[in-house]
């Protein structure tokens, strides 16, 4: 692509309102995220046994607010949603990235080239997609132990063949299309038709899923977090609190709403950033809603 | 059948019919003030090119719209359409009003059988029971000229040609006796023969039911084989309303005078040696004549053959082939022009194909610039290809919607590591086709189809190829675009004495622009010679039937063919 064509659709992304929403509250989300041990009121694995399950707005012994309230072991909920954040945010991120890079490139190949090598890559997207996603889980972390870099590598094997599955239908559509047909013409190489025409056909797809699959994660962290499979305790997550929770549902609902609110922002988040890159990156597009 | 209404009062009057779309919270208003009038047992067309508003004001009658406010009375015998209920709307539909488009496949249920999707109309209806449904849609099928009624009733669309999907089509609207037919574009898709045998059938279902007929057609050809009187529309607005007695011989309207000059006339060239330009309205092209051929023979073809494999689904074992093209041979000179025509099926795309290497070829040699090609692959494929180009039927198709049109004039320089001032060659080739170079930073839906298809000569142009492989290439145009888009096509044969291998189905175009003919059928080439030859004196009989078969814009009076009584 030319730095002309490049420019074209900056500019257009720059100008896209979902798009500008969604990246503010994204960087806003992962710069509160990473400075969250310093913005965090209190030390989020303080224990304060007399102030368990405070309710929102609740003062300490200092005449300190607990913001969002206390759980259990008196641990001040706020500080705990805002470190937690950290280790949701890295693990979904960086899956997610990777699981769509993998996806991408395994999809499109399967998708231009089609006969024997779809075939095969088409079995290996099926048999995955026919083991239980928990199950595999379970069997890695049992096998390398619960760590950060293991559950980014779970997520990202699991992942990857949503991603190809896509992918490789873009691709097959793209392939069939005659502008491809025209540049393959014009002497373009079979590197060439990749790069220019099918990659970029089958990426807003991708990329749509990838902010889908990014809530997606951030949800399965905590499910992983219930089985014990997440990053150990006591660092907190997302995940961790919200299994927590469901414990003292009925007594202190503000331990369940308030970080399953911050998972709702991130999904709310990633899906605009979705449906407006997918505008921006295929203007003839006339779909779209008034927003 | 139905003629409780008085011959000589209006069955169908359109008044200051107006419609507009209402697009992200915009209203843009797409007819003006339309307003005709209909007959009982008369057909009137509404004629025009794309975006003239034919169709809206065919669906607007029929409340088809969405999204789209209607004004104006639309009367039916008396009853205005706009005013009645969604209810009692539906009940005119197909009961009084029934229509048929352009594609008959995609109107056919593909998982029910014909016998039933007509039978399920009559029994609703006309409120049959089954077996009376069955019996009736049985006669239908006779009506409609489809033959083994019996026999067909229980078969699914796939297993119909195009030509009897349409008869279906036909068959199920005219189920509920409507007292008006409205066919919208329905034999554009068709084959000139079987187009030919629609429009009779037409022609006699009128006769024999009496009912009225809206027929909606960009082709002046249709208009002049079945309507009374037409309506030219542009823009929203119906420019000239006449019988088309008047409107063929005498247009009155200035579009309309251009309309008819652009429209490429069989016949036209007889006595010509050389292709011509168009005459495209107000300007007479300096230089009618076109470039002679040359003497070096570009591309050879000698006893092609291409069969595709059918496989059955089972463990893919080989079902049988279908042979495509069969042992073809011709040779193209440099600036020559040597046109395929055949129907559909006839094998010509493929021929096109396979000389650039995009369909494999089962036996047979293709000689390019002096390279032969069917036993290349990868690499040298690509080098040898590099003399060779193509322009599709679809403009838009073919061009990236993602891709800068900068970017895709100059790609196939690009893919070649051309270096030097790409944006000058890129801004030449623009003025070459006749756009503005500010334009190369636009993406192609900002263009028209027929400057899209200047895109595409473009590039095809960019490689100074010394071969151009049109494949349909001026098929999808309107009449007007056509004919400029034609007129082009010989320009840079002039300029640069590229040979063109032009693949059409459209023999009228064929005419003016080749040098000479081939004419295929069943993937084999029955008559091959000098465009004066096949024209005015076809050997083979079949291609005698496919220039009879052209619907030609000369009132039917005149047309000695047309009585098929």
């Amino acid at each position: 692509m030319s730095a002309s064509a490049f420019n074209g659709v900056l500019g257009r992304v720059i100008r896209n309102r979902r798009i500008l929403i969604a990246t503010a509250l994204l960087v806003i989300i992962a710069c509160v995220a990473l400075a969250s041990k310093s913005l965090a009121p209190f030390d989020p694995l303080q224990q304060n046994l007399r102030f368990r399950l405070m309710p929102p707005g609740s003062l300490g012994a200092d005449g300190r607010m607990f913001l969002l309230g206390t759980d259990q072991f008196g641990r001040d909920a706020f500080s705990r949603i805002l470190v937690g954040a950290r280790v949701p945010l890295i693990v979904s991120f960086s899956a997610a990235l990777l699981g769509a890079a993998i996806g991408l490139l395994i999809g499109v190949i399967a998708g231009y080239f089609q006969g024997w090598i779809d075939s095969l890559i088409g079995l290996l997207i099926d048999a995955q997609l026919s083991i239980p996603f928990v199950l595999v889980g379970m069997m890695v972390v049992v096998l390398f132990g619960p760590s950060l870099h293991n559950i980014v590598l779970v997520f990202t094997l699991l992942s990857w063949p949503i991603f190809a599955r896509i992918a490789r239908d873009e691709a097959r559509l793209a392939a069939r299309q005659q502008f491809v047909e025209a540049s393959l013409i014009g002497g373009g190489t079979t590197t060439w038709i990749l790069l220019r025409h099918i990659i970029p056909a089958a990426l807003p797809r991708v990329i749509v899923v990838a902010a889908i699959q990014l809530a997606y994660f951030v949800v399965s962290e905590s499910a992983f977090g219930f089985f014990g499979l997440g990053v150990p305790p006591p660092e907190p997550t997302w995940g961790n609190i919200l299994s927590d929770s469901r414990s003292y549902l009925f007594q202190a609902w503000w331990l369940g709403l308030f970080p399953g609110l911050a998972i709702a922002l991130i999904a709310f988040a990633a899906n605009l950033f979705a449906s407006g890159l997918n505008e921006v990156v295929d203007p003839a597009s006339t779909r779209g809603s008034t927003f | 059948m139905k003629s409780d209404a008085p011959p000589n009062v209006d069955l169908l009057s359109v008044t200051g019919l107006t419609a507009s779309f209402h697009v992200k919270g915009r209203i843009i208003p797409v007819l003006h003030d339309v307003s005709f009038s209909l007959k009982a047992g008369e057909t009137l067309a509404l004629v025009g090119e794309s975006g003239s508003g034919k169709s809206v004001t065919a669906q607007s009658i029929m409340r088809l719209m969405r999204d789209c406010s209607i004004g104006g009375r639309v009367e039916l015998n008396g009853k205005d359409l706009l005013s009645l209920s969604r209810r009692d709307m539906a009940r005119v539909r197909g009961r009084e009003i029934a229509m048929i488009f352009q594609d008959p496949r995609m109107s056919l249920n593909p998982t029910l059988s014909i016998g039933v999707q007509i039978s399920e109309v009559l029994q609703r209806h006309r409120g049959l029971s089954a077996a009376q449904a069955r019996a009736e849609a049985l006669r239908l099928l006779d009506a409609v000229r489809i033959s083994g009624p019996s026999r067909r009733y229980d078969e699914h669309p796939h297993q119909l040609s195009g030509g009897m999907c349409q008869r279906v089509m036909i068959a199920s609207a005219i189920a509920g006796e409507p007292r008006l037919l409205i066919a919208d574009e329905a034999t554009t898709a068709l084959d000139v023969t079987v187009q030919a045998e629609i429009l009779t059938l037409l022609r006699e279902l009128q006769n024999e039911t009496g009912m009225a007929m809206l027929v909606v057609t960009h082709d002046m050809g249709v208009v002049a084989e079945i309507a009374n009187g037409a309506a030219v529309m542009r823009q929203g607005r119906i420019v000239e309303f006449a019988d088309t007695q008047t409107l063929l011989t005498r247009p009155a309207d200035p579009y309309t005078q251009d309309l008819l000059a652009s429209v490429p006339k069989l016949g036209s060239m007889a006595g010509q040696a050389a292709p011509r330009y168009f005459p495209v309205a107000g300007k007479v092209p300096a230089a009618t004549d076109c470039v002679v051929a040359g003497q070096d023979t570009i591309l050879s073809v000698r006893d092609l053959n291409v069969r595709y494999r059918s496989r059955s689904s089972f463990l893919g074992i080989s079902k049988g082939s279908n042979h495509a093209v069969r042992g073809v041979t011709f040779d193209l000179r440099s600036g020559e022009t040597l046109a395929l025509v055949g129907e559909s099926g006839s094998g010509k795309s493929t021929i096109g194909r396979a000389i650039l290497g995009l369909s494999p070829v089962t036996s047979g040699q293709v000689i390019l610039a002096g390279q032969e090609m069917t036993s290349l692959r990868g690499e040298p494929l690509r080098q040898a290809r590099r003399a060779a180009q193509m322009v599709f039927q679809d403009p838009a198709a073919s061009l990236s919607p993602r891709q800068r049109i900068r970017d895709a004039i100059s790609e196939p320089l690009r893919a070649w590591g051309e270096t030097g001032d790409i944006n000058a060659v890129v801004h030449d080739l623009l003025v070459q086709v006749g756009l503005e170079p500010e334009m190369a930073d636009r993406l192609p839906h900002e263009f028209s189809g027929g400057q899209r298809q200047r895109i595409c000569i473009a590039r095809a142009m960019a490689l100074r190829p010394s071969l151009i492989v049109a494949d349909e290439a001026v098929s999808a145009l309107d009449v007007s675009v056509k004919a400029r888009i034609c007129n082009l096509l010989l320009d840079i044969q002039r300029q640069t004495g590229v040979a063109c291998l032009f693949i059409s189905h459209d023999m009228a175009v064929v005419e003016r622009l080749s040098d000479r003919v081939a004419v295929m059928r069943n993937g084999a080439i029955l008559e091959i010679g000098s465009r004066r030859d096949v024209f005015e004196s076809p050997q083979h009989a079949y291609t005698r039937a496919l220039l009879a078969a052209v619907p030609n814009p000369v009132p039917r009076t005149s047309q000695a063919s047309i009585s098929r009584q």
